[in-house]
C-alpha cells in the first residue's frame, strides 16, 4: 500500500475500461453503422433493400445496442470478474445528467443553425458527427482519465472535419467516419484486452473468503 | 485559531486504520465491489481483508452480501449510508486538523 490513495480511486474509476471490452463493443457498433451507411451509398434509390434499411434503421440500432450491452456483461462475467473482480458503479448524479442534456441540446442547436444558415449544410454532417462522438468520448476521458480516450476523441474531431472538407457524398463520408473510428476502437480494445489477459491470468483457486 | 483536542480524539479510529481507510475510500467511489477486487487493490491477504471487512460490517459501515454473477459466486461489499456519513465526517475532521495545525517543515 505504498501508492497514492488517489491512484487507487482513479484506477477504480478506470476499471470498467481496463479490459478493452467496452471499446471492442462500441467499435463493433460503429463498424455496424459504417456498413449501414456504406450500403446506403451503394444501393440504388428506391430498391427494396434500401427502403427496408431506412425503415428498419431505428430497430437495427436499438437491437445492436441491446446486443452490445448483453455481450459486454457476458464477456465481463466470463473474463474480467474471475480474474480481477467485480465493480458496479454509481448512477450519474442529477448535475451530471443535466450537464449531458445541456451538451446534447447545445449540439442540436448548433446543428440546426448550420442547416438553416449554410447552403452547403450537408457537408457539415461529418464534422457535426465528429463533434458529437468526439465530445462524448472526451467526457468519458475527463471522467476516467484514460489517455487513449483523449486520443480517440481527437481522432473523432479530426476525422469529422477532414471528411467534411473532402466533399464526398454524405453516406460515403459517414460510412468512412464510422468505419475508420470503429476499426480504431476495435484495434485499441483488442490490444487492451490482450495486455489485460496477459497481466491477469485466471485465478487458480476460489477467491472468496 | 487553535486546535480543539476533542476534534482530534473524536477521529473515527475504525476508519482511521490505513487498511480500512483504503477499503472505505475504494467503496466510496463505487456502488459496490467484490472481495476479489478489494483484495487486489488493497494488497491485503484474504484473512486480513476478511477481518477488516467484518469490523466495518459490525459497525454498520459496510453491507456484505453473497451473490452470483452468472455462475461465479461473489462476495459483494457496499458502503452503507452510515458508512458514507462516517467517511464524510472523517474527511471533515482530518481537514479541520490539517487546517488548524502548522506545517513545521516549512
Amino acid at each position: 500500500m505504498n501508492e497514492d490513495i488517489d491512484q487507487v480511486v482513479q484506477r477504480t474509476r478506470q476499471y470498467w475500461f481496463s479490459d478493452g471490452i467496452v471499446e471492442l463493443s462500441v467499435g463493433s457498433l460503429f463498424l455496424f453503422l459504417g456498413i449501414y451507411f456504406y450500403l446506403q451509398s451503394i444501393l440504388s434509390p428506391g430498391s427494396l433493400l434500401l427502403i427496408s434499411l431506412q425503415i428498419g434503421f431505428a430497430f437495427l440500432l436499438i437491437g445492436a445496442i441491446y446486443i452490445s450491452r448483453y455481450l459486454i456483461n457476458k464477456f465481463k462475467s466470463r473474463l474480467t470478474t474471475p480474474r480481477t473482480g467485480y465493480v458496479s458503479y454509481k448512477r450519474a448524479s442529477k448535475n451530471q445528467r443535466i450537464a449531458s442534456i445541456v451538451i446534447v441540446g447545445l449540439i442540436a442547436v448548433i446543428n440546426a443553425a448550420l442547416f438553416l444558415t449554410t447552403p452547403l449544410s450537408m457537408n457539415w454532417v461529418p464534422a457535426i458527427t465528429g463533434l458529437i462522438v468526439g465530445s462524448l468520448w472526451l467526457i468519458s476521458a475527463l471522467r476516467v482519465g484514460l489517455f487513449r480516450f483523449y486520443l480517440q476523441s481527437i481522432l473523432a474531431y479530426l476525422l469529422g472535419a477532414i471528411l467534411s472538407l473532402t466533399n464526398l457524398e454524405i453516406y460515403q463520408s459517414l460510412a468512412l467516419f464510422y468505419g475508420i473510428l470503429g476499426s480504431v476502437l476495435i484495434l485499441s480494445g483488442g490490444l487492451t484486452l490482450v495486455v489485460y489477459l496477459r497481466k491477469n491470468p485466471p485465478m487458480q483457486e476460489e477467491p472468496q473468503n | 485559531m487553535g486546535l480543539n483536542p476533542k476534534k482530534v480524539f473524536d477521529v473515527d479510529r475504525l476508519i482511521h486504520e490505513p487498511a480500512r481507510l483504503l477499503i472505505v475510500t475504494i467503496l466510496s467511489a463505487v456502488e459496490s465491489a467484490d472481495f476479489l477486487y478489494l483484495q487486489r487493490e488493497t494488497g491485503l491477504t484474504k484473512g486480513n481483508l476478511s477481518s477488516h471487512l467484518s469490523k466495518l460490517e459490525a459497525a454498520g459501515y459496510v453491507e456484505i452480501r453473497k451473490t452470483y454473477r452468472g455462475k461465479i459466486p461473489l462476495t459483494v461489499c457496499k458502503l452503507s449510508e452510515s458508512g458514507q456519513a462516517a467517511f464524510s465526517d472523517y474527511r471533515d475532521q482530518l481537514k479541520y486538523i490539517v487546517d488548524n495545525t502548522e506545517d513545521v517543515s516549512k
